[in-house]
């Protein structure tokens, strides 16, 4: 079966009254990864945390399979919807298998306590994530690039149809930060819709099926697939600063990058 | 940590605390006689006539109910408070909930002359209700604190919690002040924590607070679990976070109200025994919550019995939990991890 989350016409003001979205409308759906771009401050978390109805938008709606998301109790919408923060700060040492079988949290009963599948599923994520040798270590100890894994494997534990994820490589090395893409890839072919927040323009066009451009307006500049919406002219218009597009290396797709010394 | 394990520390937890149960009840000012109370109860002697069945059913067995549910109720709260602000030296004797409490049954006691008469007044403003509002608003202006910033160190917390405690304890000093000289005695033996209760009806209000409200507490322990990666995590799991903060807050004050307002305001349990719980059972309520309970409880009958046999007299149990706690509390203050917190 299908998912997917339709935003209609989405408006957020923080309390101060500053507006951070402004009319943006779009869709993510499973089996495909949408990459949410654009510069500094344009409202691509808020968008995220929209889409998983973390925040309530001031006007617009939001839709989880055709119904408001309200309509959705917090459980039932996080064993559809899992969401990954930019960064974590656990108060107390856990180790990793403990961090993944709190995943798990939507799928339990009131006294919370895992049963054998729960208990088999963590595993399973463990391994998927490459993270099975790490699981008795505490996480406090882990590497940024280990750190980013197990949390995603925690996230995997959850079981969602649709994976949103919050600039989940700003710490991470290039090749770190390609293997992570890469392995939001895979997840995408087994069908999960993964919509991910990112600063890296061109791991998104790398890697991403669809590109939701947000401007310097905190209005949605454009969105498509990525030779589409990765064009000097629409992105110098949404980052408010020139941007030159030349060809990848390897690939021959889009590649973006700034002027030397402006233009 | 292996379930034999778990297993084996819940039954190590359940027969210490059996034995300092047993030891509270025959331990005292003077050594009880079973054979004799068996005697009484067999000859069927009223209870005026029978003075040992009278210390065992109407001083020892209640004032060891009441140390348990004390001790188990604040150490509860404990876990709660430290799970919800991600603080391990949040309490609710570190908060001031316990001081406000303390506060608003002191207000209760003068107010009691003015308001005997009418008796929905009475109600209104008896001992109970008063200790609530008055930690119910201490709680809520820390919470606005903490709230405020989504970063807020434990030292604003504590110097927010430590501060409205003083304030408290000036509102006593004043109602000190105010009070008539020969009641003074009796208030002050009060502010000093006691579980010297005599029958049941203290024992009964008590179990009729603690209970209810340490299992709703109890209850949560999956969704303080889910607290540790912080509030945003938690959300995307399906924890409501409104939700749980708000039965956390009204809880932990109605909690921490009652026993105040029976047994005065005994501190540092509510810190020490999380903590020392967490060295055995590592950060998960699901078993640190019950084995706090049942080792609050244990805690404050062990204090209540060096309270009446090892020091002179019948010394306050505030007095020894602080002399306890306290050094605890500097111990973790000084040491820049809390062993597993993350701080």
């Amino acid at each position: 079966m299908m998912h997917r989350i339709d935003a209609e016409a989405l408006a957020y003001s923080y309390t101060s009254g500053q507006r951070v979205l402004d009319d943006v409308s779009t869709h993510v759906a499973t089996g495909e990864v949408t990459g949410i771009i654009g510069p500094n401050g344009a409202g691509k978390s808020t968008l995220l945390q929209l889409l998983c109805g973390l925040l309530s938008p001031e006007s617009g709606n939001v839709l989880l399979n055709k119904s408001p998301l309200e309509q959705y109790t917090d459980r039932e919408r996080a064993r559809l919807v899992a969401y990954m923060p930019q960064s974590v700060s656990p108060a107390f040492s856990l180790t990793v298998r403990e961090v993944v079988a709190l995943g798990r949290f939507p799928h339990l009963g009131p006294f919370g306590s895992l049963g054998t599948p729960d208990h088999e599923i963590v595993q399973d994520c463990l391994g998927q994530t490459e993270t099975s040798h790490l699981a008795t270590r505490d996480f406090l100890s882990l590497s940024g690039g280990e750190r980013q894994r197990v949390l995603l494997a925690s996230v995997l534990a959850q079981e969602p149809q649709l994976l949103l994820l919050d600039e989940p490589t700003s710490s991470l090395d290039l090749p770190h930060e390609a293997a992570f893409f890469r392995q939001l890839r895979t997840l995408s072919g087994r069908g999960l819709g993964i919509v991910v927040v990112t600063h890296d323009i061109n791991m998104a066009a790398q890697f991403c099926d669809r590109l939701v451009l947000l401007g310097k307006d905190h209005r949605l500049v454009n969105q498509g697939g990525p030779s589409e919406v990765l064009q000097a002219d629409i992105l110098t218009d949404a980052y408010g600063s020139p941007l030159l597009v030349g060809e990848h290396p390897q690939t021959g797709g889009p590649f973006v990058t700034a002027p030397v010394g402006g233009i | 940590m292996t379930l034999g394990n778990t297993r084996f520390l819940l039954l190590l937890g359940l027969v210490s605390c059996a034995v300092i149960f047993t030891c509270s009840i025959f331990i005292g000012t003077e050594t009880l006689d079973l054979g004799q109370a068996w005697r009484e109860l067999r000859s069927l002697t009223p209870l005026s006539e029978a003075p040992t069945l009278s210390i065992l059913l109407m001083q020892r067995i209640p004032r060891t109910l009441a140390a348990f549910l004390a001790g188990g109720g604040l150490a509860v709260a404990g876990c709660a408070f430290q799970a919800l602000l991600r603080n391990p030296l949040a309490t609710p004797y570190t908060l001031g909930v316990a001081s406000a409490g303390a506060l608003g049954a002191w207000v209760a006691f003068l107010l009691a002359d003015v308001t005997a008469a009418i008796p929905l007044l009475a109600l209104l403003t008896s001992k109970q209700v008063m200790a609530f509002l008055f930690a119910g608003l201490d709680v809520f202006l820390v919470y606005l604190l903490a709230a405020r910033r989504i970063h807020t160190s434990p030292a604003v917390l504590l110097l927010a919690g430590v501060t409205l405690g003083m304030l408290a304890n000036a509102g006593i000093m004043f109602s000190r002040y105010l009070a008539r000289p020969d009641r003074l005695v009796n208030m002050d033996r009060w502010l000093m924590g006691g579980v010297d209760v005599l029958g049941y009806q203290p024992v009964l209000l008590l179990a009729v607070g603690v209970i209810p409200c340490a299992a709703v507490l109890l209850l949560q322990a999956a969704r303080y679990d889910q607290f540790a990666f912080g509030t945003t995590l938690a959300a995307g799991r399906g924890v409501n976070i409104g939700r749980l903060q708000t039965t956390t807050f009204f809880v932990g004050s109605l909690i921490t109200a009652v026993i105040v307002s029976e047994v005065g305001p005994i501190g540092f349990v509510g810190l020490i025994i999380p903590h020392g719980v967490r060295l055995l059972t590592g950060p998960s309520h699901r078993l640190l919550m019950p084995l706090s309970i049942v080792a609050g409880g244990a805690f404050l009958c062990a204090c209540d019995i060096v309270a009446r046999r090892i020091l002179p007299g019948e010394t306050p149990i505030g007095i020894i939990t602080t002399m306890v706690g306290g050094p605890v509390f500097l111990y973790l203050l000084v040491r820049r991890r809390f062993s597993d917190w993350n701080v």
